[in-house]
């Protein structure tokens, strides 16, 4: 089992009077720069301090204009944490390939960002959220072409001696010599973000990369989707292993359930009824239409339509409580859901800076250890990316 | 399948092999007059349903033709298409196993989508063009007169902005889409929005960036020689009259008309009207 602290970076100060979505249209007027200073600092802080505190790895995303999320450029974040990190697994879950022209981009990015750690990158390929195909007006009918496309460029960019011509469909370039070239041989660990859609899941079945489940579903649409995942890489003839799959949740510990709760509820709503509104706008072509089928019957379960604690509860929407009512709760769900890779989302919303250290502090002390100690792992016999992985 | 109309003019709408595969086509009607063909827009209206009135009131006395665009009503090839450039070559490819060569110029009518793929059409062959007419017709970006969005949009809003009248049942439909609450959509069988995600999908292909429009297209319009009709809808909340009104002033001795109850599904609302307006243009 390895044990990520996934951070969003959430803009906390959308004020109550905004009732709009959080992306594409909301207004940049709303940014205050002064609380970005403090905020993107105090989230380094909060990656840093998981990696003090003996995580497996941090994870950072990409999303584009929008308030869910102030990484437009993850790539940043990771090289300072490539710097002001020791021991952690840097996970960039992930770029968003075809929002980069031409994606060489990401081959030398993530290489420098593997040079600088030492080779702890985790190179994490996305097709991008709905949203930022309006926010880049990149042909949505041509988002998993380009993925697909970018993705053979960077892995060849990395593997392949250059210069060598690359002439796709999309991209062409008639000399790809990436420098730097990236410290793990012959490329980092590729994980792959994905909400159901098969075509993605059958991508990272065919490469036996690893796939993280989009979070903010009822717990039944992560075991379907893990599920998909499981059968996929059965049809590619072999067996799917936990580390192949991941789990992204948000998790709140405190010294008894009432206090987690009483302390946890409000940022929980601030984030689902006013971060995700929008975030689920899914362009035409985006998603064939089979998929589409797929992900709609899950659809209603998603959080951004939750009523009450007790459907957070119920559905597994955040394991919230005491460190051993998580604990339990946690156990549970990766047994159910046969995840190898558990990705906290340990600050949430407007969860301010002091209750999410004591959230990391309780959980790593608590919590991890007996996690580690139930789910032991196994020596790879898969190979996720190429880069030889134990856990 | 076929579907006889009360009218007396039989439209049969049937399968057609193309270069890029099966596609679904409308046709029907008789006569000596030159034959007309009708592009439908993003929405993808059919022959046998939405404008089934609409082509009924032409087929009296000529043939007429509506086929479906790849990936629109089933209409295979939409792998082969990627853009405008695709969707022209794709359609002459149409009217070429139809007959409807230069020496057999049909009329060539379009709506929104439909429109721009006719004038697309006619500034590449206008040998091949007897007449063209636009009905609220993109194409065009007028600086200051933005198309409105048309991915993404909630069903009753994207609604008020084509239809005149909400009580039309295409709109009221997507009323009763839009007023449900995200959790009661998701539960409506995904068949009976099926069509419209295909439409959507098939559209963006053609029109998302650029947004509905060729930039190179102002300077190829002086190729359009044949008689053109650009029709609007005053109240089209879509696509402003400023397009249509560019086109008429950009191509030479176009005629321009609107529609003054009129939205922009010109073609469903008020066939009458439009079939009016396009009868004293097409006249042989």
């Amino acid at each position: 089992m390895r044990l990520f602290s996934f951070h969003l970076m959430p803009y906390p100060g959308l004020p109550p009077e905004y009732d709009g979505p959080a992306w594409i249209t909301c207004p940049n007027e709303l940014f205050d720069p002064g609380l970005g200073t403090q905020i993107y600092n105090r989230y380094l802080d909060e990656l840093i301090l998981a990696d003090e505190l003996g995580f497996d790895g941090v994870c950072v995303n990409e999303h584009h204009q929008n308030a869910y999320g102030l990484m437009p450029s993850p790539n940043l974040m990771a090289s300072i944490l490539a710097r002001q990190t020791k021991n952690v697994r840097i996970a960039v879950v992930g770029n968003a390939l075809p929002l980069y022209d031409p994606p060489t981009r990401v081959a030398e990015e993530f290489a420098m960002i593997d040079n600088i750690s030492g080779g702890r990158l985790i190179a994490g390929m996305v097709v991008g959220g709905g949203p930022e195909y309006y926010s880049f007006s990149i042909n949505p009918a041509q988002a998993r072409e380009r993925f697909a496309e970018a993705h053979d460029l960077i892995i060849r960019a990395w593997t392949e001696p250059g210069p060598f011509e690359f002439i796709g469909k999309h991209y062409r370039i008639r000399y790809v010599n990436s420098w730097p070239r990236p410290v793990q041989r012959p490329h980092p660990e590729v994980w792959i973000p994905g909400a159901g859609s098969l075509e993605t899941v059958e991508f990272v079945a065919r490469h036996r990369y690893a796939y993280m489940g989009i979070p903010y579903f009822h717990i039944s649409v992560f075991e379907r989707m893990f599920n998909l995942m499981r059968q996929a890489c059965e049809n590619e003839g072999y067996e799917a292993d936990p580390l192949q799959l991941g789990w992204l949740v948000p998790i709140f510990v405190a010294d008894t359930d009432e206090e987690a709760r009483r302390r946890f509820e409000e940022h929980f709503w601030y984030f689902v009824k006013r971060l995700l509104p929008g975030i689920s706008i899914s362009p035409p072509g985006y998603t064939s239409v089979r998929s589409l089928e797929n992900i709609m019957k899950g659809v209603g379960t998603f959080a951004e339509f939750l009523e009450d604690w007790d459907e957070v509860i119920e559905g597994q929407y955040a394991i919230v409580g005491s460190p051993a009512t998580v604990l339990d709760r946690l156990s549970e769900n990766i047994e159910r859901l046969g995840v190898g890779n558990l990705l906290g989302l340990f600050q949430l919303g407007t969860l301010p800076a002091e209750d999410t250290r004591r959230n990391l502090e309780l959980f790593a002390a608590e919590v991890a250890p007996k996690l580690r100690a139930r789910f032991p792992g196994t020596a790879r016999r898969v190979i996720t990316g190429a880069a030889e992985v134990t856990a | 399948m076929s579907a006889a109309t009360e009218t007396g003019a039989t439209l049969v709408t049937e399968t057609m092999a193309t270069t890029v595969g099966e596609i679904l086509i409308t046709h029907g009607g008789t006569g000596e007059r030159s034959p007309l063909v009708y592009f439908h827009s993003s929405g993808g209206e059919r022959g046998d349903a939405e404008v089934a009135e609409f082509l009924q009131l032409f087929s009296q006395d000529r043939r007429v033709f509506a086929p479906m665009l790849p990936g629109f009503a089933g209409s295979e090839g939409l792998e082969q298409i990627d853009d405008m450039e695709d969707a022209v070559y794709h359609t002459l490819d149409v009217l070429d196993r139809l007959g409807l060569d230069a020496a057999n110029p049909p009329h060539l009518a379009g709506q929104s989508l439909g429109g721009w793929l006719a004038v697309e059409i006619a500034w590449r062959h206008p040998e091949r063009v007897r007449s063209l007419t636009l009905l609220s017709a993109v194409g065009l970006h007028v600086p200051g007169h933005p198309v409105k969005e048309l991915f993404g949009r909630k069903f009753d809003e994207l609604a008020e902005d084509v239809f005149a009248d909400q009580s039309y049942p295409t709109a009221a439909a997507m009323h009763g889409l839009g007023a449900l609450s995200p959790r009661d959509l998701a539960a409506v069988p995904f068949e009976m929005l099926r069509p419209f995600y295909e439409s959507m999908a098939a559209a963006a292909k053609l029109g998302w960036n650029p947004y509905f429009h060729n930039p190179a297209l102002p300077r190829r319009l002086g190729r359009v020689t044949m008689p053109t009709l650009v029709i609007v809808g005053r109240k089209d909340g879509l696509v402003p009259n400023a397009i249509g009104e560019e086109y008429a002033r950009l191509i030479a001795g176009a005629r321009l008309e609107y529609v003054d109850e009129g939205s922009h599904m010109l073609t469903l609302e008020h066939p009458q009207v439009v079939a009016r307006l396009m009868n004293e243009h097409l006249g042989g």
